[in-house]
Parts: C-alpha cells; sequence; structure tokens
C-alpha cells in the first residue's frame, strides 16, 4: 500500500472515529437525559400518588372520625362495656352506617378484636380481626391493607379510631376505602406515563390481579398482555424493593416501556407487601431521538468521510508529492543515473530530507568521480604492468639474438651468414609475437557498441554450437560432447547478433579448455521474468571462490597462455546489452556461466517486416 | 330449616365430609344473631314440642371434631351450596355457613342458580303429629320410609335417627311461624304447631 493510500486511510478513519465518538456520547448523554428525566416523572408521581394516598387517607379518617362520634357507634360502645358479646343487635350496623359515610369498609371490633360487625363481610361476625394486633390504634394516619372479602380480597386506604365506652372498654373502628381504578384515574398523569397497580396475593404473579386504569373491563389490554409484568412482579416480591425494568410489548423498540416498581407495604411491625405500584414511561420519544441521532450521525458521518476522502486525497497529495519525489529520484539512483535530485519546498522535514537526498547524490557523484579517477589510474598501472610483463618476454630473445649477431660478427664472421639466417628468423618470429600482443590490446581498447536488432537466442545458440561441432569431435579419445536444451517458446530480444555470437564462442572455448580430457558442454536456454537467459555449462576443472570473483577483471586469467581479456570483454558486451553475467562453480564440478538479457524490444526502431526477418538471422 | 343434600352417600369420604360440615355450623351464634334470637337451633329433624326427645340430638357445634373427620377423608372436592335468592337471609345464613365450613377445612361455594350439591331449605313442619311431621321430611328429603310396627316413641326416635344417619339432611333451627295482625284483632295466640287460635279473639276499636 502506497504511502498516500496509508495516509488517506488514516485520515477516513480518523474522521470515521470521530464521527462515531460524538455520536456515542451524544447517544450516552441523550440516553443520561431520558434517564434523568424518567427518574424525576417517577420522583413526581410517586409523590403525587403519596399526596393522592395522603388525602384520600386523610378523607378516611375523617370519615370514620366522624363514624366514632356519631350516636349509634357511641351508643354500641357504651353498651358493650366488656362483659356483653351480644353482637345480635349490632349485626347489620356497620352496613348502615358505611353506607351513610361512604366507606367501602367498616368493621367494628370489640375490646379483643372481635368484630361485632362487618359491612363488607356481614357473616363474619364474631370471628377475630387478623389484622387487630397490628392495627396501631394511636396512629392516626391513614395506612394501606389488604382487606380479605369473602370470594376475594381487597386493597385499600384504611383507619383506625377507638371509640371509648363504659368503663375501660373500648371499641375499635376500623373503616376504609378501596384502592381501584378509580383512585389511578384520578392521578394527574403526564404525557407517555402510565400507573398500574398490582394486588400482591399468592404464591405466583396472577395478571386478574393487575389494575391497569386504560384496560376495558376485565378482558385487559389483548395488545399489552398483563403477563409481561410477571419477571417484574416476581423480582420485587423476591428483593422486597423498588426494581426497573423495561417491557417490550412489540417487536418495536418505540413501544418500550420502562417500569418503576415500586412496592406498598402494609403496617406493623414486620409489614407485608400489600402491592406493587407500576409506573411506566413510554420510551418512544427515546428511542426516535436515538433514530434521529443515529440516522443525522450516519448521514453527517457518511458526509464527513466523504468530504475527508477528498480532503484527504488532496491533502495527502500535497504532502506525499515531495516524498514520491524522493523515492523516484532513489529508484533513479538505483538505477544508476548519479545525478537524479530533488526539488526542495519549504523548511519542513520533508524539505530537509530532500536537501539531504540531494547533498547525499552530490557527495556520492563526487565519490564515484574519484573512485573513477582511481580505477583509471589502478587500470593505467594494471595496463603498464600487463604491458611490461607481455613485451618483455619477446625482448628479451630480440635482445639475445642481436647480442648473438653482434658478437659472431667479431668473433667469428666464418658463421655470420649462417647465425644470421637463423637469428634473422626469431627476431621475425618474436616482432611477429609483438605485433599480436599489441594488436590484442588494440582490439580490446576498440570494443564496438552493439547494433541492436530483433534477434533469436537459440539460432545464436545453435549456429555457436555447430561452428565448434568439428573441434568438439577433434580427437576421439578427448572428444566433448555438446548437449542443447533450447526453449522453444523464447521471444526475440534487442541484441546485436555479432557480439552474442563472439560472447557464447568465447565461453565455449573457456570450455574447451577447461576439459583437456574431453567431458561435456551444456547449451541452455530459457525465459525467467521477461528476460532471456542462456547457460553455458562444462564438466571440467572447475574454479575456486577467488577465482570466481576475480574472473571477470581484465587481464586476470587463471590459464597459462591466456590475456585475460576473453571474460572481461565478455562482460562488457552483456553488459552493454542491459543484461548481466554470473558464474557458479566449484573446483572439480565444472563451471556455468549464466547470462541474462532483457527483452527490450519495445526499444528497437520500428522495421520493415522483410528487413526484421532478415535482421534475425545470424550468420556464422 | 336445614342443609339438604342433593343426593344419597355414595363414598365414606362424603358420610365423613357431611358429618364435619353439621359438626362445624356455629348454629347458636347464628340463631343468635341473624336470626335476632328467633327460632331454636336444631340437631334433630323434629322439634322437642312434637317428639319428646329433640334435644337428645346435640346442635353445638365441635370444630375440632369437624376438623378431625375432615382429616379422615381422603379426597375433599369443592361443593356447591344452593340458597333462595328471594330470601335475603338465606344469603346471609349461607355466607356464615361456609364461613364455619372453611374453619373445618371444607370449601362451599354459594350460588343461588342451577343444581348444586346441597341447599338451604325452609321445610314447614306438615302435622304436629310427630309421624306425620317425619313422613313429610322423609319425602321432602327423599329418604326410605320405614315400616311403622307400634307407633311407639322408641320406633320414632329408631326412625329419626336413621334419617339422621342417611347424612341426607343436616337439620339447622326450628324457626316458628309469624303472623302480622292488626290492632284491633285482640285475645289471639298461637298454637305449638304454628297455627293460629282464634278461640277466645275478639275485635276492639281500631284506635
Amino acid at each position: 500500500m502506497s504511502f498516500r493510500r496509508k495516509l488517506l486511510l488514516v485520515f477516513a478513519l480518523t474522521v470515521f472515529v470521530s464521527v462515531a465518538g460524538v455520536a456515542l456520547l451524544v447517544q450516552w448523554l441523550t440516553r443520561n437525559a431520558f434517564e434523568k428525566a424518567e427518574d424525576q416523572r417517577t420522583a413526581a408521581l410517586v409523590a403525587q400518588f403519596q399526596r393522592e394516598f395522603t388525602r384520600r387517607g386523610d378523607d378516611v379518617a375523617r370519615r370514620v372520625e366522624a363514624i366514632a362520634s356519631s350516636d349509634p357507634i357511641t351508643r354500641m360502645a357504651t353498651a358493650l362495656n366488656g362483659t356483653s358479646s351480644d353482637f345480635a343487635e349490632y349485626f347489620d350496623l356497620a352496613r348502615v352506617v358505611a353506607e351513610n359515610h361512604q366507606l367501602d369498609f367498616l368493621v367494628i371490633l370489640d375490646g379483643r378484636g372481635t368484630i361485632v360487625s362487618s359491612a363488607q363481610w356481614p357473616a363474619k361476625f364474631g370471628y377475630p380481626e387478623p389484622a387487630f394486633a397490628n392495627l396501631s390504634t394511636t396512629n392516626q394516619d391513614a395506612f394501606l391493607k389488604l382487606e380479605e372479602l369473602q370470594d376475594s380480597t381487597a386493597l385499600g386506604f384504611f383507619a383506625v379510631r377507638a371509640v371509648r365506652g363504659a368503663g375501660d372498654h373500648s371499641v375499635y373502628l376500623v373503616g376504609g376505602r378501596r384502592l381501584d381504578k378509580n383512585f389511578l384515574s384520578a392521578l394527574d398523569l403526564p404525557a407517555d406515563t402510565r400507573v398500574l397497580l398490582y394486588q400482591n396475593r399468592g404464591d405466583h404473579f396472577s395478571p386478574d390481579l393487575l389494575l391497569d386504569p386504560l384496560a376495558a373491563g376485565n378482558t385487559g389490554d389483548t395488545a399489552r398482555p398483563a403477563q409481561k409484568f410477571a419477571p417484574l412482579v416476581e423480582a420485587v416480591r423476591q428483593y422486597n424493593q423498588e426494581i426497573s425494568g423495561i417491557v417490550d410489548w412489540t417487536s418495536d423498540r418505540g413501544d418500550e416501556e420502562v417500569f418503576h416498581a415500586i412496592p406498598l407495604r402494609g403496617v406493623g411491625k414486620d409489614p407485608q407487601l400489600l402491592g406493587i405500584l407500576l409506573i411506566g414511561n413510554s420510551r418512544r420519544s427515546y428511542v426516535e431521538l436515538k433514530r434521529r441521532i443515529r440516522d443525522s450521525a450516519l448521514l453527517v458521518g457518511g458526509g464527513g468521510i466523504v468530504l475527508a476522502i477528498l480532503l484527504s486525497s488532496w491533502a495527502s497529495a500535497r504532502v506525499t508529492r515531495p516524498v514520491v519525489q524522493l523515492a523516484r529520484a532513489a529508484q533513479d539512483v538505483a538505477s544508476g543515473d548519479w545525478n537524479a535530485s530533488v526539488e526542495v519546498e519549504g523548511h519542513d522535514e520533508v524539505a530537509q530530507l530532500a536537501e539531504s537526498f540531494n547533498r547525499m547524490t552530490t557527495e556520492l557523484l563526487a565519490q564515484k568521480e574519484r573512485l573513477v579517477q582511481t580505477e583509471r589510474v589502478a587500470a593505467w598501472r594494471e595496463l603498464a604492468r600487463r604491458l611490461a610483463h607481455e613485451l618483455k618476454n619477446p625482448l628479451f630473445p630480440l635482445q639475445l639474438t642481436v647480442e648473438n649477431l653482434m658478437r659472431a660478427k667479431s668473433q667469428s664472421p666464418e658463421i655470420f651468414e649462417e647465425i644470421f639466417r637463423e637469428s634473422s628468423q626469431t627476431l621475425l618470429a618474436e616482432i611477429s609475437n609483438l605485433k599480436g600482443i599489441i594488436g590484442r590490446f588494440s582490439e580490446f581498447s576498440k570494443m564496438p557498441q552493439p547494433q541492436l536488432q530483433r534477434v533469436q537466442v537459440n539460432e545464436v545458440v545453435e549456429a555457436v554450437a555447430r561452428l565448434f561441432q568439428a573441434q568438439f569431435q577433434a580427437n576421439a579419445s578427448n572428444a566433448i560432447q555438446c548437449d542443447m536444451e533450447l526453449d522453444r517458446g523464447l521471444q526475440p530480444i534487442a541484441a546485436d547478433p555479432e557480439l552474442l555470437h563472439r560472447v557464447l564462442s568465447n565461453l565455449v572455448l573457456n570450455a574447451m579448455d577447461a576439459m583437456p580430457n574431453g567431458g561435456a558442454v551444456a547449451l541452455r536456454t530459457r525465459s525467467d521474468d521477461g528476460n532471456v537467459v542462456v547457460e553455458v555449462s562444462d564438466t571440467g576443472s572447475g574454479l575456486t571462490p577467488e577465482e570466481c570473483e576475480r574472473i571477470f577483471t581484465p587481464y586476470y586469467t587463471s590459464k597459462k597462455h591466456g590475456t585475460g581479456l576473453g571474460l572481461a570483454i565478455v562482460q562488457s558486451v552483456i553488459s552493454d546489452h542491459g543484461g548481466r553475467i554470473s558464474v557458479r562453480s566449484q573446483p572439480g564440478k565444472g563451471t556455468k556461466f549464466v547470462i541474462e538479457l532483457p527483452n527490450n524490444v519495445e526499444a528497437l526502431p520500428p522495421v520493415a517486416p522483410q528487413k526484421e526477418q532478415a535482421a534475425g538471422k545470424v550468420s556464422v | 330449616m336445614a342443609l339438604v343434600f342433593g343426593r344419597d352417600v355414595a363414598l365414606p369420604d362424603e358420610k365423613l365430609l357431611r358429618e364435619a360440615l353439621g359438626l362445624s355450623v356455629e348454629r347458636g351464634s347464628i340463631q343468635s344473631v341473624l336470626l335476632q334470637g328467633a327460632g331454636q337451633p336444631a340437631g334433630s329433624l323434629l322439634p322437642t314440642w312434637i317428639s319428646g326427645f329433640g334435644f337428645v340430638f346435640s346442635s353445638r357445634a365441635d370444630l375440632q371434631k369437624a376438623r378431625q373427620l375432615r382429616g379422615q377423608a381422603q379426597t375433599v372436592r369443592v361443593s356447591t351450596i344452593g340458597y333462595d335468592s328471594s330470601d335475603p337471609l338465606a344469603r346471609l345464613l349461607v355466607d356464615r355457613i361456609v364461613l364455619n365450613a372453611k374453619d373445618a377445612g371444607l370449601s362451599l361455594v354459594p350460588t343461588a342458580v342451577g343444581s348444586t350439591d346441597l341447599r338451604l331449605t325452609r321445610m314447614p313442619l306438615a302435622s304436629s303429629d310427630p309421624w306425620i311431621a317425619l313422613q313429610f321430611v322423609e319425602v321432602q328429603t327423599g329418604l326410605p320410609q320405614p315400616q311403622r310396627k307400634d307407633s311407639s316413641i322408641e320406633e320414632l326416635y329408631a326412625a329419626e335417627q336413621t334419617a339422621l344417619a342417611s347424612q341426607r339432611i343436616v337439620p339447622l333451627f326450628h324457626l316458628p311461624v309469624f303472623y302480622a295482625a292488626s290492632t284491633s284483632l285482640k285475645n289471639w295466640s298461637l298454637r305449638m304447631d304454628g297455627t293460629l287460635d282464634l278461640t277466645n279473639a275478639w275485635l276492639g276499636a281500631a284506635k
């Protein structure tokens, strides 16, 4: 992945993460705000419920107080002086008085807590009131109580008043009003809020015990079945504390309601859980706002990312341009263009890098010049050494021959003629040797530039093999076997066929020199990633690693009579073709030269088909 | 007034439960409060003033024994108890009987309509003759009528005891018959069987 794309990705990711973070933060704040508002609404509703409870309780207390001070009750208290247990006269009194004072419940108890008269359950006279022990006659406030009826139970506000009778004996009045749907309907509820009451009876949740003021009749709300409250109610019953929970009515989250379940307890030392007040808040507004935030976040995020891509594309292009220039310049340097430099803009770190790069290339160029100078001096020294060595050998016989002639002229004139003839031949032979040496040096210095044309490498290889075929078989005892493995699918390349032929001939000659006792020469061609590879291997004596390193150095030779220019010429030719040559060898295991030549056909000027065909042929 | 079962005892548990029900009803409280002192709690089919031995059959509630009998029963099912919906007192009486039965561990559901397992029934005495009165009760409750040999008091006692032992009927109260008469009707009285005795009655001037 390019630096520019990485920058682009980083910018886009940064924007995306930022937008996502802001959206999450907004959602979190929104949820907190809604929860806070929800808590406030719940607290307000609970306070309202308590106010209404207190108001109704006070109303009940006033009515019971009024009953306690009424004549029939006072007379009854006087009559029931603690010794009489004849309740017959007052059997129907509670019902009548309760009706007169609009109370749903009224029980008259004697001092021992026995029911004298009951408005809600007339047949229960003479029975003890179960809650009598928990009823505080000194507390004037109303309280919540679960009243047992003949075939059911009912939750209500109750108040207790004592009526002083004769002596120290008292009669107690326990009066109350039913806590029902009417009570819940009387609460002033905010929008999207509702209140339900669960009457806690039995061991398990029962939908029949749920008072929902909005539910029609006893059938309940079919769209919102009461059974959904079961987990919440059971949790409150289990832990006996306020618990909140979400009730989902449909798959639409907008229909969800958050319910706060508040336990309602009775009186006494161990107050019983009598009911559970369920205050519900619709989550529709919250869910819709959340959806809007999410949609907005998606819209803003999407737009932001597109904008970020555009801006970051521009910014990254601006940032990466000098880096790209640097990379190109570095590639140029790597490919040999040491004059590459980059434009320096500004004074930032990239500009400093560009300056450093330019200094580096300038320095490298200077060092290269110095190196070339050094190598040139070394080459001249080597050339002088070789020339001195090569010329010294023929000059010594020349000197000896001339001195021999001079000595024969002065000391033995009678055989001078014969010595002159022999010496002349020697002198001519050595002079010819000197000319040969000078010719080879001249040839090396006059290495021509390759004339590139479309060449089928296989044809050149086959021509070289044909050329040396006779020499391979010249000595029957030391015959050399020539193996060829040519890739017939090779594409033509741009090369100079004459020079290429010379290169391969040189390598084959070297191979033959390495196998004086015969052996095998292998010529192989193959294609490798668009390049053409030619291998020339032998089964000769091989080379040491040191020889491998120096074998392409001019005037270096491992042979007794070599000039050391053959492989230097080969490397020069291959290098002029844009290719490279390498050698792999081990002593005693033969040697393999590997030539890699680039295709480069595109670089050739377009030629006529006939001419191209003619150029592809190699004459040997 | 009595509780009359719709059919004979078919299972041993039914006999135990019917007996428990009879023992759970507080006839005294009911007579004192709901009946406002009218009538007499009854453990016998015939009142004492007819048979002479009505007091032998106890009318007192024994909740402990009722619970014991109910505990002996292996299966207890909810029974329905019927009453006359036109009688406001009947509902109160049934409610109290249901409450008493509940104390003994029995479940009764009061209903004014349809056929029921037992029913609170007002049963007028057909005659001051004990045999006629008993026979009438037996006919009304569907009990078999025993063969009478000598109409002795022993035989009458045995007949009533047999009828009660069938657990088809649980006597509750012997109630008087009330008549309302104008204040101008003087010196009239009721006979023991509840009929008017106008032998010495006379009409005075209305005030």
